[in-house]
């Protein structure tokens, strides 16, 4: 449970040395721009790896190079400890799967799955066998003779799938692959993502702008912003433990509260303004300096006079969606978001004084003053 | 139901008077072709084939048609060769300069034909170089590959590279790349562009006329020359073979065309 993981020296060194996929100092420039500032990542084998980020955080940028689509301008990138680099793209054994499925379109579902395989050179038979297994894979059985367009969204998608699959590469690579689905076979396909990834145990790297698909899938997400690594970690440590502010903004939303560490007795507490809360989480390393209390709105209750802290405000905004109702509540330390589950009991309405209230454990120091989060 | 939209009228009387703008001279000669007299009218009295024959019989129509054939197979395979390797070049290259490329090879299009009949007529002629049919063709290249060039460009742009780098990534080099995955592609964007070039080739005059040598005259040339000396309803109907000849390769092209695509597809 330390969000700092990658940062201890030993941790560091066994990481690298198991790294299955391990990049390095690596450095992208589109003529001026840097689109990768020195980027450091080392994924281990059989890992379902996400990146997560903004558009034009480098995320896609990242996975060109590791595909050897884009050319490196510093750095290196090792493929189960062979230097990948100089390699061109039909040497690196890496599949694919586009946003945009890049299906051949003159080609049916089995052709597309059997072009790498043709490539290789493979016997009919062989290919023929590979394709039924890859299409039983995708649970697309009966259906390797269709077209890309006589296919639905996601079904394009399986094939798309199977036809990386089937040059058994060493690496999948997946660029924002669930973007083009509707919200329900997004999650079918999430799920059917998962099963394959673990019945091939492929290690994958998977690149996607939607925190819920990334921490869903992702054994450990990296998080991207201008071109550098945010964090690393779990989806429960970049959620509990957020490193950095932008990382906070980003994923999920956040309550933020400015101020500073002191002590009243022995007891440290923040204090924002004239007011001071009791915070047991750990004080980033900065002493003394300025803080930012960051506070998830699930973290706040509504009205109940039992936790440690508590502040007073004024209801200005209530949003039902569906399984929660979002709470905006007006304060003399700012405005404050408070999430509660629809569980039929009442809720405040608009213009409502009422108290929020959230418990010593709750919220999350970062280093500094923030600037606001996109 | 029937609420008479004032602009949906005029958009279709703008469709009709269009069509018949572009169409009508080529109707009004068909319906001159097929006439019975001895001279041109509109209509004619009496219809009848009388001077396709005629010109069919006619041996300078014979071996320029034929010749035209020729050339314009024959500046449709060059312009095709150069235009469509040339377009995935161009289409193809990171490099700006080399993009600016596509604008350049164009320039012909810009010069009177003309002018490049004058110039072609005294480079060969310096060369010592038969004008027709070497420097004849060569005129056709320069003002069709940029057709070609064009149209392929296009279809190598609405493509987009991302089926190519697909291809790449599962091990495929470039030139199984181009074969299987890009030219199938782009097949509609080529045959437009080599449609366009036989077409322009067969039909074209000026160049024709200026560097065409005795036996060796394409048929347009052959039908100015005809022409210049009166009206005669051996030219109107010479004409209508060349419209109709046209519209039937289109035709043909389009049918073979659409009949690859299906089989392409139902497999």
């Amino acid at each position: 449970m330390n969000a700092t993981n990658a940062t201890n020296p030993r941790d560091r060194k066994s990481e690298e040395q198991d790294a299955f996929l391990a990049i390095d100092g690596l450095q992208v420039k589109y003529g001026q721009t840097i689109a990768l500032h020195d980027f450091d990542l080392h994924i281990k084998t059989g890992e379902f790896f996400c990146l997560l980020g903004p558009s034009g955080c480098g995320k896609s940028t990242l996975l060109g190079a590791i595909a050897g689509f884009i050319p490196t301008s510093k750095g290196r990138i090792h493929l189960d400890r062979t230097d990948i680099t100089r390699l061109s793209q039909q040497q690196r054994e890496i599949g694919i799967v586009f946003q945009s499925y890049a299906l051949f379109p003159h080609m049916t579902a089995a052709e597309n799955i059997a072009y790498g395989l043709k490539v290789r050179q493979m016997a009919t038979s062989a290919i023929d066998a590979r394709v039924s297994e890859l299409l039983a894979l995708v649970k697309l059985h009966d259906k390797g003779g269709r077209l890309p367009r006589q296919l639905s969204g996601g079904e394009q998608q399986r094939v798309a799938i199977a036809r990386a699959l089937a040059i058994s590469p060493r690496l999948m690579l997946l660029d924002e692959p669930l973007s083009n689905l509707d919200a329900r076979l997004r999650d079918e396909m999430r799920v059917e993502l998962k099963r394959i990834q673990s019945a091939t145990g492929v290690t994958t790297v998977f690149v996607t702008h939607d925190q819920e698909e990334a921490f869903g899938l992702g054994d450990r997400v990296a998080v991207l912003n201008h071109g550098r690594l945010e964090q690393l970690g779990t989806p429960e440590e970049i959620y509990r433990q957020p490193r950095t502010d932008f990382v906070a903004g980003f994923i999920g939303r956040a309550n933020r509260l400015q101020g500073a560490m002191e002590l009243a007795g022995d007891v440290p507490v923040f204090r924002t303004g004239n007011q001071t809360f009791v915070i047991k989480a750990a004080v980033p390393q900065q002493g003394g300096g300025p803080l930012t209390l960051l506070l998830r709105p699930e973290e706040l209750t509504i009205g109940d006079s039992a936790k440690v802290n508590r502040l007073c405000g004024r209801v200005i905004d209530i949003l039902y969606s569906g399984q929660t109702i979002s709470v905006r509540v007006a304060t003399d330390c700012g405005e404050f978001e408070a999430l509660r589950m629809s569980d039929g009991q009442s809720v405040p309405a608009v213009g409502d004084e009422i108290e929020i209230g959230w418990d010593a454990d709750a919220g999350h120091l970062l280093p500094g003053v923030t600037e606001r989060a996109p | 139901m029937n609420i008479i939209d004032p602009w949906s009228m005029a958009r279709r009387a703008f469709a009709v008077l269009f069509a018949s703008f572009m169409l009508a001279p080529l109707l009004v000669i068909l319906i001159m072709s097929f006439t019975n007299e001895g001279y041109n009218r509109f209509p004619p009295p009496s219809y009848g084939i009388r001077w396709y024959i005629a010109a069919f019989e006619t041996p300078a129509f014979q071996q320029g048609f034929l010749f035209s054939l020729k050339v314009a197979v024959i500046t449709c395979a060059i312009s095709g060769l150069i235009g469509i390797s040339a377009a995935i070049g161009i289409g193809r290259s990171e490099s700006r300069w080399v993009r600016s490329m596509a604008t350049y090879v164009s320039l012909p299009l810009t010069v009177p034909n003309i002018i490049i009949a004058i110039m072609l007529l005294q480079t060969f002629s310096r060369l010592s170089i038969a004008s027709s049919p070497y420097g004849l063709i060569t005129g056709h290249v320069l003002v069709t590959t940029p057709y070609v060039l064009r149209m392929t460009m296009t279809s190598l742009e609405t493509l987009g590279r991302q089926t190519e780098l697909a291809s790449y990534s599962l091990g495929a080099s470039w030139f199984y790349t181009l074969r299987r995955v890009v030219l199938p592609q782009i097949a509609p964007g080529m045959v437009g562009g080599l449609l366009f070039a036989f077409l322009l080739s067969f039909d074209e005059v000026t160049i024709s006329i200026f560097l065409s040598l005795p036996g060796a005259t394409t048929l347009p040339s052959e039908i100015f020359g005809y022409a210049s000396q009166g009206d005669d309803p051996l030219v109107t109907a010479i004409s209508g073979f060349m419209i109709l000849f046209a519209a039937l390769f289109v035709l043909v092209v389009e049918k073979l065309f659409g009949v690859l695509r299906l089989i392409a597809n139902e497999k």
